[in-house]
């Protein structure tokens, strides 16, 4: 059960990453 | 006598500087070059096999995308080998599967190139997890670096929408670059007593007749990748402290300037890049004078003995020698340390848990700048965006817009470097203050006094700098410490890299501004000092009242 913990969070980490980039896209595409 | 050896080696990387610099250009411009003639026979059946036929430029988005989703895979095969690693073959000492938690925080260190160890290397890991997972990612993990730096040099020096090609980058970064070097270092480790086996740990009778296992394993060959990479960790829990992985002071400098050239070369890359060599010149002066300020502070603090045990009237003559290998004394420890935490690699050859507290405050500081030549390119990219924010504070000094290599700095590029220098000091202070708050993170704490908070303060700064070493005083293995340790590693690594790209990315797609009498320079020592004045007002608003309760309260308590 442990592990369907871990890789949640990783996922989930990774996941904010993703949309981290997203957002930074709208910041260099603003005039 | 110590002076002159470092001396030595600090002549021999500033003779290494400009060939490796050199060669790194040769490698990812990307025109044709010599380089080509020696490496395409081993890179053409990979690229078949990636299917890698049309080397088509990358956006920044599709460059950090395709890196991101590459250390995904990554991240979950290695989790399933540390998990399965009972199971798995070249396993002759019948190690257990890796714990959960443990398993999340080893993936995630060995991922982002922090190499931060709660477990120890001999006991802990299979021969085929040391090699499928630690010492294949320390070889992924430093390209990735690397190529991510490769990606916002061209990005900030020339124009266009591309880049580059991340796996074709990648790919490079592994034939042309690190397999090779790390294939000569382990050679030469190898003929200088390291060991490399596959054989299980010897079993010896000692001279009580008692029995004891001595490990051993494929330690030549993780030893030269932990130093080229910047990873840091080693084959043996106390690193290269242990004379398997470290035999001589010979072994030591050829470890420091594994680690130490690539990431001064860079600079010198970046240099050659922007067609003016002055400019890399003066980011490489700029990283030189704090990594001397910082070294010369520890080794004057560490040269002195700890003021405790001279008042005791201990022969201090030797210096404070408490965790350090009589074989390196006190200038190669000194020396090793500075490297170990400036470079981010983390490995040590002395316990940094025993420094003294100001000599404590050095690698300590070094991590938080996470510039001063950094991990592998990752301290090319915040120096550069150190250049940029300095650039911009001229610029509002003077009234005049700022221009960074002939490309104005606006507001975009300012939001997102605001993010990456706020991320950093936010993923140290807040994990420490929520370890010194709550019982889960003081259980780990062995030491009550001042130290307890610097024990806790190293451990985050070592993973949010990507460095991996600690205050190894630090109960570390628990649930607590491998998840919140795990996920600042994540941050740290993976937000700045982004950030920056897309700072890269914006950068490039606008117009040359062309140089007037009225441009502000960036390649003279005026902008050398002003730089330097950032990085070192910054760092010192954003920590030094976490140092002041930490190293500098414990220096007042033993003086």
């Amino acid at each position: 059960m442990q592990d369907f913990y871990m890789v949640l969070i990783l996922g989930g980490t990774y996941g904010l990453f993703m949309l981290f980039m997203s957002w930074c896209g709208r910041v260099v595409s603003e005039p | 006598m110590g002076i002159i050896q470092i001396a030595i080696v600090i002549l021999v990387l500033l003779l290494l500087v400009k060939p490796l610099g050199t060669y790194l250009y040769q490698v990812f411009r990307n025109e044709d070059n010599r380089t080509d003639k020696w490496f395409s026979w081993a890179e053409k059946p990979i690229f078949a096999l990636i299917g890698l036929k049309d080397r088509k430029g990358m956006t920044w988005k599709g460059y950090a995308l395709s890196f991101v989703i590459t250390n995904i895979i990554l991240v979950a095969s290695g989790y399933l080998i540390l998990r399965l690693q009972k199971v798995l073959p070249f396993n002759p000492n019948g190690i257990d599967n890796m714990e959960s938690t443990l398993s999340f925080n080893t993936i995630i260190s060995f991922m982002t190139n922090t190499n931060l160890q709660h477990y120890s290397g001999e006991s802990g890991l299979s021969y085929f997890a040391q090699m499928a997972v630690i010492t294949m990612m320390m070889f992924t993990s430093a390209a990735t670096g690397l190529c991510v730096a490769i990606a916002f040099i061209r990005a900030v020096t020339s124009k266009g929408t591309t880049v580059g090609n991340f796996f074709e980058d990648f790919v490079k970064a592994h034939i042309r670059v690190f397999i090779p070097a790390a294939f000569i270092i382990a050679m030469v480790l190898v003929a200088l007593q390291v060991p490399q086996t596959l054989k299980p740990a010897l079993s010896v009778t000692t001279m009580e007749g008692s029995e004891q296992q001595i490990a051993v394993g494929p330690v030549a060959a993780l030893e030269s990748i932990k130093h080229l990479g910047t990873n840091g960790g080693g084959y043996m829990g106390v690193n290269s402290s242990h004379p398997f992985e470290n035999p001589s002071p010979l072994t030591n400098v050829i470890e420091i300037l594994c680690m130490w050239s690539l990431g001064a070369a860079l600079p010198y890359t970046f240099g050659l890049f922007a067609k003016s060599r002055k400019q890399g010149w003066i980011i490489f002066s700029v990283m030189m004078t704090l990594f001397i300020g910082f070294l010369s502070l520890n080794y004057a603090a560490e040269s002195n003995g700890n003021p405790a045990l001279n008042r005791l009237g201990i022969d201090a003559s030797q210096g404070s020698m408490e965790g350090k290998e009589v074989r390196f004394g006190i200038a190669q420890s000194s020396l090793f340390t500075t490297v170990t935490t400036a470079a981010t690699t983390g490995s040590v050859n002395n316990m940094h848990d025993t420094l003294t507290p100001l000599g404590g405050i050095t690698p300590l500081s070094l991590m938080m700048l996470n510039s001063v030549f950094g991990g592998k390119g990752v301290g090319l990219m915040n120096m550069l965006m150190y250049a940029i924010l300095a650039v911009f504070l001229a610029g509002l000094m003077v009234g005049r817009t700022p221009e960074f290599l002939g490309r104005k700095i606006e507001a975009r590029e300012m939001k997102l470097i605001a993010i990456v220098i706020l991320v950093h000091p936010f993923i140290i202070l807040a994990p420490t203050a929520l370890a010194l708050m709550t019982d889960a993170g003081q259980a780990g704490i062995t030491n009550a006094g001042f130290h307890g908070i610097s024990q806790v303060l190293y451990e985050y700064t070592s993973s949010a700098a990507n460095n991996g070493s600690g205050f190894e005083g630090l109960a570390d293995n628990t649930l607590f410490w491998n998840i919140t340790t795990g996920l600042v590693m994540l941050f740290g690594r993976y937000i700045s890299m982004i950030a920056l790209l897309a700072v890269g990315g914006s950068l490039m797609r606008k117009q040359w501004v062309p140089e007037t009498l009225g441009t502000f320079r960036t390649d003279n020592k005026l902008f050398a000092g002003i730089l330097l004045a950032v990085v070192l007002i910054i760092g010192a608003l954003t920590f030094l009242p976490v140092l002041v309760l930490g190293p500098i309260a414990e220096h007042l308590t033993i003086r």
